[in-house]
């Protein structure tokens, strides 16, 4: 038999009156949720563990001041997202990325890139990824993040709107100046490639 | 030379899903997170901001007192001024 679906209101009355069960019930609901935004988002050196714990804390320290406005999923969304980007934020941006630095996966990669191939090996693929990796660690966090949910995730510009709270302007704003960041990051690297 | 990250980013997405550990609670992480809640719970932010609330409170309260009692010239309104908006000063009541 199919497990009843949570009744959010009703577990969130239960858990602001310090009923353990329902705390328990809540973190098992929202887990998968808040696990893969925290696996997208992933800071450097940060155990994913203690990161949803760092979401789940903030969700409770906050549950007062959710008014049921948005769905409570929603909400603990865009604090999973914060959470992450304060992560980001504690960290050092990566040192320079010199066409040196690519792993031979990588190269083949900015090759096939460079080549405008339609369709990549398996290796290029892997080396594509590992390469946009190392050159969004380069951004500013925010212009990670949105790049990830917009070019990586492939999400619309409402829906960054509902997850983050900035303003739509500001997404499309943060996203061009990012990407523009991430082709001079390519160019050096091209360049650095054919001398 | 523009499209490069656009292409890197289309190269990227053939790459196939790795093989990530399943979306599974660990065992005994919620009872881990609610402790630590129960524990931290009355320092949290709200509660700061309760009290820096009440102090401000407070303080305003206080500067507003020590003005009514000590018949302010107009240098203690200018100083007030500095902390409180200038509406506020314009409205108060000169003993």
């Amino acid at each position: 038999m199919a497990e009843a679906p949570l009744d959010i209101a009703e577990c969130l009355a239960r858990v602001r009156r310090q009923d353990d069960a329902a705390a328990r019930e809540l973190i098992a609901h929202l887990y998968p949720q808040v696990l893969k935004i925290v696996r997208s988002h992933l800071p450097r050196r940060v155990a994913e563990e203690d990161l949803a714990q760092e979401v789940f804390m903030r969700v409770f320290a906050k549950l007062e001041q959710f008014r049921g406005e948005v769905p409570f999923e929603h909400w603990v969304s865009r604090i999973a997202v914060n959470t992450c980007l304060d992560q980001l934020r504690a960290q050092k941006a990566r040192p320079e990325l010199r066409w040196a630095d690519l792993g031979e996966d990588e190269a083949a990669a900015l090759d096939a890139t460079i080549a405008q191939t339609e369709s990549a090996t398996p290796a290029e693929a892997l080396g594509a990824r590992e390469l946009v990796e190392k050159l969004l660690s380069r951004l500013a966090p925010a212009d990670q993040m949105v790049i990830r949910l917009l070019d990586l995730e492939e999400r619309s510009v409402e829906e960054i709107h509902q997850l983050t709270g900035w303003n739509r302007s500001l997404i499309k704003v943060r996203a061009f100046r990012a990407r523009a960041k991430l082709r001079k990051f390519l160019a050096v690297l091209s360049a650095q490639e054919r001398s | 030379m523009n499209q490069n990250w656009e292409q890197l980013v289309k190269l990227a997405r053939q790459a196939p899903p790795t093989t990530e550990a399943p979306v599974e609670m660990p065992l005994g992480f919620a009872g881990r997170v609610w402790a630590r809640r129960k524990t931290e719970g009355t320092s949290s932010a709200g509660a700061w901001e309760f009290i820096a609330l009440r102090v401000s409170v407070a303080a305003v309260a206080l500067m507003v007192g020590a003005l009514a009692f000590n018949a302010p010239d107009n240098e203690d309104l200018l100083a007030l001024e500095v902390v409180m908006p200038e509406s506020f000063v314009e409205n108060l009541v000169l003993p």
